[in-house]
């Protein structure tokens, strides 16, 4: 331990010693999966277009199509820098992880005194990450049981918020045994539902193309609404948009938030990123373009939610109604245990790091998160009862946002940093890549949360914006109650050393 | 200016442009002028605690 000490004079190993592990434990994640079985379970994010299809149309028309794939473009920018990151802290959890790392330093002098100024820009930052991620539960719960309840006739007669805390209950219950056993089972679950979801989804999206129901004109017609002028009001709803649309096409990141579960990090995590942004990258614009050039503008704003439905009628037939319900059903789960997954990530890399209660960052024999699993499931089975999809969507927005923005900020500050900066990185971001990100990041706050903003109070009223600020601001309590939690603590953990985020580890030989 | 501060004006600047173009657009609601407030206030607050804040 001396000898590493020596070797990074600069490196906070105090402060490692507690944001590994204050709650004492040796357990560690388990390093089970490689770049493709990350792949598979971050595979779930394509599909998050789904309930966006409608939202975009309705604003912009064919105009969508560019959106979708300007937002993913922004996500290479954003998530290369993240790449990064995740090589300089191969422990650390994925967006929450390297924020609370960085910015929770107790050498950092914005840590000093009473109040650690940077610790809670750390926590926040990943209690904002939850936030954005952790609703996808319950809006996908509800939106199953809806479409159950159109599928079959004998459930329409049950109290709808009943049924959706049921079948809320049933699907983070069994995912939760699931992934219990560790994240290979986990990698497993999204490779079969990755098949049953994706597949079908391509065929519907593509039959059109070979049917001869894909039009053309019907896209170069209606590039915008007709009332649509370049004023500050338009560009207030388009980066409102941006940020709607950055809330899905960007989330491939969730693949970084597996890292201390990779089995080669320094090559898995960029090679998985890339993987899952080129996918995203076809899929988002392919959907798109499919369904407007299929369908029209007004097709599709007839069935705003579930455009997938009408597609698959007009290229598959009756049959294929039936499919892309079932493929719907699928994709939901496929969604849930993506979003499952990081948000208990999240709840663990916050807990371990001090930022929220101990209890949470306990690992089951299998060197799985479980309590910050159930804890996850439990807050959505309270979301759950307040059974208004749209309202929770746009307020978790908010959140995504403000994490996307601080994460960023950590990757400047770590290019900037002289110690943080000499740290070994086998996967570097190109040269230049330091003001890149502050673009970004400047983009993502305050530019696409002013819209965001902007665009809820149009769509939803205050109360949204009210709701997410509000979920927010509650950890505020819950980090003043950690930090009691810890300085009772500390003393003991201070014999854990080696269990250090930055401690250098020893990462498996590539063949 | 230090990351954390930058963290913290973005912010400041969102809820305050927020705020205002809600009001120029809406009907004001009872909240917003106090929303107004804190956020001004508490940018103030911030600034002269942190004399080298630019």
């Amino acid at each position: 331990m001396s000898n590493k000490k020596d070797a990074s004079p600069g490196i906070d190993w105090e402060h490692s010693a507690q944001c590994a592990k204050n709650i004492c434990d040796p357990q560690e994640l388990e390093r089970s999966i490689d770049w493709k079985q990350g792949l598979a379970i971050a595979l779930g994010v394509p599909l998050l277009i789904l309930p966006s299809i409608g939202y975009l149309t309705s604003y912009v028309w064919s105009f969508a199509i560019v959106i979708w794939g300007a937002t993913v473009l922004l996500g290479f920018l954003q998530n290369f820098a993240f790449g990064e990151l995740a090589t300089v802290f191969p422990k650390a959890s994925g967006l929450p992880g390297y924020t609370q790392t960085v910015f929770g330093s107790d050498k950092d002098k914005n840590n000093k005194g009473k109040f650690k100024f940077g610790k809670f820009i750390g926590g926040f930052s990943a209690w904002s990450y939850w936030f954005g991620w952790s609703p996808v539960l319950a809006i996908y719960a509800i939106l199953i049981s809806d479409y159950l309840q159109g599928m079959v006739p004998a459930l329409s007669g049950i109290n709808s918020t009943i049924l959706a805390l049921i079948v809320g209950g049933f699907i983070f219950g069994s995912l939760a045994i699931i992934n219990s056993k560790g994240l290979k089972n986990g990698a497993a679950a999204g490779f079969i539902l990755a098949a049953i979801s994706l597949i079908p989804l391509l065929v519907i999206t593509i039959a059109p193309f070979f049917t001869g129901d894909f039009q053309m004109s019907n896209i170069t017609s209606s590039w915008f609404p007709t009332d649509w002028s370049w004023d500050w009001e338009h560009i207030l709803i388009l980066l409102g948009l941006l940020a709607m649309a950055e809330w899905s096409a960007a989330a491939w990141e969730t693949v970084a938030i597996y890292g201390p579960e990779y089995k080669k990090p320094n090559s898995d995590i960029p090679k998985a990123l890339l993987v899952c942004g080129a996918i995203c990258l076809v899929l988002y614009v392919l959907v798109q373009t499919s369904v407007i050039g299929a369908l029209g503008v007004d097709g599709v704003l007839a069935e705003p939610i579930s455009p997938m439905l009408p597609l698959a009628n007009m290229s598959l037939g009756p049959m294929g109604a039936s499919i892309s319900i079932i493929m719907l059903i699928g994709a939901m789960l496929l969604i849930i245990q993506t979003a499952f997954l990081s948000s208990a990530r999240s709840i663990y890399s916050m807990s371990v790091e001090g930022n929220l209660p101990s209890f949470l960052s306990k690992l089951n024999k299998h060197g799985h998160p479980m309590n910050a699993m159930l804890a996850d499931a439990a807050f959505n089975m309270f979301l759950i009862l307040l059974g208004t999809p749209t309202a929770i969507l746009a307020a978790s927005a908010i959140g995504y946002i403000c994490a996307n923005g601080i994460s960023l900020y950590t990757y400047v500050k770590v290019r900037n940093d002289p110690e943080l900066s000499k740290l070994e990185r086998p996967f570097k971001a190109p040269k230049g890549w330091k003001s890149v990100a502050l673009a970004t990041t400047i983009l993502n706050t305050p530019f696409f949360l002013i819209g965001i903003i902007y665009l809820n109070s149009l769509e939803l009223g205050w109360a949204t914006t009210g709701v997410g600020f509000f979920m927010l601001c509650l950890f505020i309590p819950l980090w003043i109650y950690s930090q009691r939690e810890n300085r009772n603590k500390i003393p003991a953990v201070a014999g854990h050393r080696e269990h250090g985020i930055f401690e250098p580890e020893p990462i498996p030989v590539e063949d | 200016m230090e990351i954390e501060d930058l963290v913290i004006a973005n912010f400041v600047i969102a809820i305050i442009a927020s705020s205002f173009i809600y009001a120029a657009t809406n009907p004001l609601p009872s909240g917003i002028t106090v929303l107004e407030t804190l956020a001004i206030g508490g940018l103030c607050a911030y600034i002269f605690k942190n004399p080298d804040f630019l």
